[in-house]
């Protein structure tokens, strides 16, 4: 491959527009005297595909990464003489084999990893980094099997929690899960489960995430500068992609933690493999810890399963998926003067992932996602309030890569979305503010990367039809994400793009835990949520150890709606267009070396947003963040792990005075205005207060033991090991102060059969 | 014992690293005096009462703390309602509780004023430190009812509930507070004495006991109550007392009150929808009170009688009226 000069981006970008056309019409599928490369890389043991394992040519350098199905494609390989391909990824044996490709023809390969226990030396690297020169990656993480078991297992392991330890992702306290991404709100994070979008993705107030990390084999999570094959959100993107399940043997997991007890089932089925679990709470005292000792009568459980078939002789080259989520939450008090709530997911999905004998991917999907939440208010003085949402999604997704090895890719995606709320008045009038919308949007993207020093993601999502009344009609998403490597070791990375959201939840920020937060789609009186991301960073590979990113962004955010503060009477709007903009900076330094890995991120952040006349920081933003992670291999399957995190002070609002309230409520049971007085605070400008730092420190130490023919995983950790006192909020009429978790011992035990 | 080393270390710093207790830090801000002002004229009534006070502050956090009455003394306060003009006067009332504040009551009031429905009232307070405080409201016009429309006698057959429904010609998002009651009277030395028992909406089980449930304010124009709360009452007025014909029960008696917008506004804003388990710390303040916080607004009421069935007082030993049966 040829490198290109900064001189010829410019260049490279009329290029494609210009050009684009002409390269899409390319009559040669194959380049002279070339062949083209495909492989599946698999686990030898479990055949669970391994995602994003660097796979490369060493006489040609040029290289890839498996794709989140395991599969990668490589093309313009010469033919006709042998050529070393070696396949590498964490935790497994490198493989290296020679490989010999016809001309003109598809050669596929199947490469079965053998997993090893032994933390090797980092010989992937060269793999490594010709697979990602010009990887158009920026703000992108990836997760792969192998991390994900790495995590800190604290209470109960969650997914959602390791990727706050990322630069750039937020929370709020150690009660909840929920995350905020560089200035956005948590309802503009897209969270799916194999392409489905997952509406609460949460158990127990936000504390865990209803996703079992047993079930997960990769994440992809980006940050911001997604690019044109997601939309309807303005800030993240999470796809979880789970197993297939053990293609080779039957096996059992069961898992016991001090909230709840698991187990997974996964095994071999004709042409293909299942996998099924499965995890309920059975014990509600640790909420005490997380909730200021209250005692909280909740219980969960979750399910989740997945099929897959693959039959040569039903459609060659065909993948067929079948999936299920679901999840349920009840808080019962069993006393008719407290209200109860219940929350709950179901998730089913199908899809049908095509390969062929030509460089084209294809996959086709639909699912359908509901969420149903629910505030049962017996006699207590809460309201009833009822949510659901119907989520019907269609996707087609097909990629075509060309000799150059630039890629093309369109779809398109239909949602038909329907959302009830209802709602009841002081009359004690129900209603349903909900609606019904489609979403007919399509996507176009090309990815030019037949430089090996240069990669363009340049597309665009158009929505042909809008889920509310303002977002159709044409409305352009146009995204562009580059890399430009100067040198080996030093690559500029860049993402902009336009992104729609028309959809919401009616929250309410200044809770600080919140347990309903409906969806709806955007009402009619208002537009859909637009958001503009600009995004510039640097890769630096100072050595084959030792890597730095830097990424500064900036994000603005017109028309989100948000909580009208001064609704007074039923009839005036819930909902009220608020603006926002943020901008920072971000560091993430990894340094591997031997048995130890360290990662550092720091982040430094502005996030500001405008609703009415108030201008005010929101309630999630920190301007410093440093996390601090070194983990160590001590051999014989002992493990551990320390995380330091430090997160500068969060905004609240400052307490200026009390004054006597009169209590309408009060009042009218005595109709006398002398003694039905409550305390009620003067509360000064919104936001302008800062709460002390955050910092905790976790430890972790893992053991893997064999007994007989069954496997134990043993997991003990402690949070909060220097027992910091993390202020979580001042209660207002007490003024009593709420602190976040407490030192922590926890452990959770695996069997593995 | 290189790694048993490394993780003695990487321990022992974790163990003295600082940040293990409360650091020295205030949720408060600058303390901000404010004033404020409380008036409800009510059409029941021909004395009109008002409360003036002002913000406090408190060492720590807990503002029951603040044992000293914030009451203010010394303004002079008006009213004025179409055209005529009411002055109100300090007064002092002593305290029933006393365990925040032992100092007697302190209010405004004025006498021989009684708030004329559909007229505009405005207030203006002017404190000693010269400080102005002004709301104005229009008071509302009272409901109505057609009595072809509430049930026309209690209990009707196979319904176990009775209801009222009344109309009005004041707009949406008016709020009404239906206060149902029982009259009856009972003999004391000979001598009838009447006695009015407001009747929840229901009883619902709370902790094992029953526990009754009052009509609030709502914009609905009906209110229901449970015969089984109506029941309950019935027996209530006489438990333990064995002599049953000492009693004579009457009728049912139906107030119901219109908010103006200013108080209808004040009650809907206050109306916090509380799941036990949620946390919100910001917290929206209605007024109409220019220069302070507080709340002036008004409310007049219609009552209308209810029949009850002889029969039905009859049942619980009850007499049906003063005179002989």
């Amino acid at each position: 491959m040829q490198e290109l000069k900064l001189p010829g981006i410019l260049f490279s970008l009329l290029l494609i527009f210009f050009f684009l056309p002409a390269a899409s019409d390319s009559p040669g599928i194959y380049a002279q005297g070339s062949g083209n490369l495909r492989g599946l890389i698999t686990d030898s043991t479990s055949g669970e595909a391994l995602a994003y394992a660097s796979v490369a040519i060493q006489e040609i350098s040029t290289g890839a990464y498996s794709d989140s199905k395991g599969y990668f494609l490589i093309t313009s390989v010469p033919a006709g003489r042998p050529l070393t391909l070696v396949v590498s990824y964490m935790g497994y044996y490198p493989r290296k084999m020679t490989i010999k490709l016809e001309k003109g023809k598809m050669t596929h390969l199947d490469i079965r990893m053998v997993p090893t226990s032994v933390v090797l030396p980092m010989v992937e690297k060269v793999e490594k980094r010709i697979a990602e020169e010009n990887a158009t990656d920026i703000s992108l993480q990836r997760l792969t099997i192998k991390e994900l078991e790495l995590l800190p297992k604290g209470v109960e392991t969650d997914i959602f929690r390791s990727l706050q330890y990322l630069p750039g992702v937020r929370s709020t306290g150690d009660v909840s899960a929920r995350y905020y991404i560089r200035g956005g709100a948590s309802n503009q994070n897209l969270v799916m489960i194999n392409g489905a979008t997952i509406y609460n993705p949460f158990h127990a107030f936000g504390l865990f995430s209803i996703v079992d990390p047993e079930m997960v084999n990769n994440i992809e999570f980006f940050k911001g500068g997604f690019t044109s094959e997601y939309g309807g959100r303005l800030s993240s993107v999470m796809n979880i992609f789970t197993k297939d399940g053990n293609k080779n043997n039957y096996s059992l997991k069961a898992g016991i933690s001090y909230l709840s007890a698991k187990a997974l089932v996964e095994g071999p089925i004709p042409y293909g493999s299942f996998i099924v679990t499965g995890r309920k709470s059975y014990s509600s005292d640790i909420y005490k810890k997380f909730l200021n000792d209250k005692n909280i009568p909740l219980d969960f459980y979750d399910l989740s399963f997945k099929l897959n078939y693959s039959n040569p002789e039903f459609v060659e080259g065909s993948k067929i998926t079948i999936q299920g989520l679901l999840s349920d939450d009840r808080l019962m008090n069993g006393d008719e003067t407290q209200a109860d709530l219940k929350w709950s997911n179901s998730i089913f999905g199908f899809k049908w992932f095509q390969i062929s004998d030509s460089p084209l991917f294809f996959e086709m999907g639909v699912s359908f996602s509901s969420f149903l939440g629910e505030v049962i208010p017996n006699y207590s003085t809460s309201k009833p309030k009822k949510n659901e949402v119907n989520d019907l999604n269609m996707k087609v997704d097909c990629s075509y890569v060309y000799d150059s090895k630039d890629e093309l890719g369109v779809g398109l995606n239909i949602l038909r979305l329907n959302t009830k709320l209802f709602l009841e008045n002081n009359g004690g009038i129900i209603t349903d503010i909900g609606s019904t919308g489609t979403n007919f949007a399509v996507y176009v993207k090309y990815k030019y990367l037949r430089f090996k020093n240069l990669g363009i993601d340049l597309g665009t999502r158009i929505n042909l039809t809008g889920l509310s009344k303002k977002g159709g009609g044409f409305l352009n998403e146009p995204r562009l994400s580059f890399t430009y490597r100067f040198i080996p070791e030093i690559a500029l990375k860049g993402a902009w793009g336009i992104y729609q959201q028309e959809m919401t939840t009616l929250s309410d920020e200044s809770e600080v835990i919140s347990l309903f937060e409906p969806w709806i789609i955007t009402p009619n009186y208002l537009s859909p949520a637009r958001a503009r991301h600009y995004i510039l960073g640097l890769e630096t590979n100072f050595t084959e150890e030792l890597s730095l990113e830097t990424e500064g962004y900036y994000k603005k955010i017109e028309n989100f709606p948000a909580l009208n503060e001064k609704k007074v009477f039923d009839s005036d709007p819930d909902l009220v267009a608020g603006s926002g903009e943020a901008y920072g900076l971000e560091f993430m330094l990894k340094y591997k070396f031997l048995d130890f890995y360290f990662m550092g991120s720091y982040s430094l952040g502005w996030t500001y947003k405008t609703v009415g006349d108030w201008l005010f920081y929101p309630k999630y933003d920190s301007r410093h963040s440093l996390n601090l992670t070194l983990e160590y291999n001590f051999g014989k399957d002992w493990q551990a792990s320390v995380i330091w995190v430090y997160n500068s002070g969060l905004p609240f609002t400052k307490i200026t005075g009390y004054y006597d309230k009169l209590d309408a409520g009060d009042y009218f049971n005595q109709f006398s205005l002398f003694t039905p007085y409550q305390p009620f605070l003067l509360l000064g400008d919104k936001n302008l207060g800062r709460l002390p730092d955050y910092h905790r420190l976790d430890i972790s130490l893992s053991k893997k033991f064999s007994i007989g023919f069954a496997n134990f995983y043993l997991d003990a950790s402690i949070v909060n090991v220097y027992d910091r006192k993390n202020i979580f909020y001042f209660e207002r009429n007490t003024g009593k102060r709420v602190n976040m978790l407490p030192f922590l011992p926890t452990a959770t035990l695996k069997l593995e059969i | 014992m290189k790694k048993i080393l490394l993780s003695m270390i990487v321990i022992t710093a974790a163990f003295l690293s600082p940040g293990c207790k409360d650091e020295d830090f205030s949720p408060k801000g600058d303390f901000k005096e404010k004033y404020i002002l409380n008036c409800v004229l009510k059409s029941d009534t021909t004395v009109q009462t008002l409360t003036l006070s002002s913000s406090y502050n408190v060492n720590r956090y807990d503002p029951l703390a603040n044992r000293t009455d914030p009451a203010l003394r010394g303004a002079d306060v008006r009213v004025w309602v179409g055209d005529s003009v009411y002055i109100f006067r300090e007064a002092e009332e002593s305290r029933s509780d006393t365990s925040r504040y032992s100092t007697p009551i302190r209010y405004y009031y004025a006498k021989n004023f009684r708030p004329q429905a559909n007229k505009p009232a405005e207030i203006l307070a002017v404190l000693p430190n010269g400080r102005k405080l002004h709301a104005a409201t229009s008071i509302p016009l009272p409901v109505y009812v057609n009595f072809a429309e509430i049930d026309s006698i209690i209990p009707i057959d196979g319904r176990s509930y009775f209801r009222a429904v009344w109309n009005t010609n004041s707009g949406q998002n008016t709020y009404y507070y239906p206060r149902p009651s029982l009259v009856y009277f009972k003999f004391e030395n000979g001598i009838p004495i009447r006695h009015v028992r407001y009747l929840p909406e229901r009883y619902i089980l709370s902790g094992g006991k029953f526990v009754p449930v009052y009509p609030s304010p709502t914009l609905n124009l009906v209110c229901s109550v449970e015969l089984d709360a109506l029941n309950r009452v019935m027996e209530e007025i006489s438990a333990g007392d064995p002599n049953k014909k000492n009693y004579v029960v009457l009728t049912v008696i139906f107030e119901v009150w219109t908010l103006d917008m200013s108080l209808s506004g004040y009650y809907s804003s206050g109306k916090l929808a509380d799941d036990g388990f949620s946390v919100k710390l910001d917290q929206t303040d209605f007024t109409n009170v220019e220069g302070g916080l507080g709340i002036f607004g008004s409310c007049v009421s219609y009552q209308f009688p209810m029949r009850l069935d002889k029969k039905y007082i009859s049942s619980f030993g009850y007499k049906t009226k003063l005179g002989a049966e």
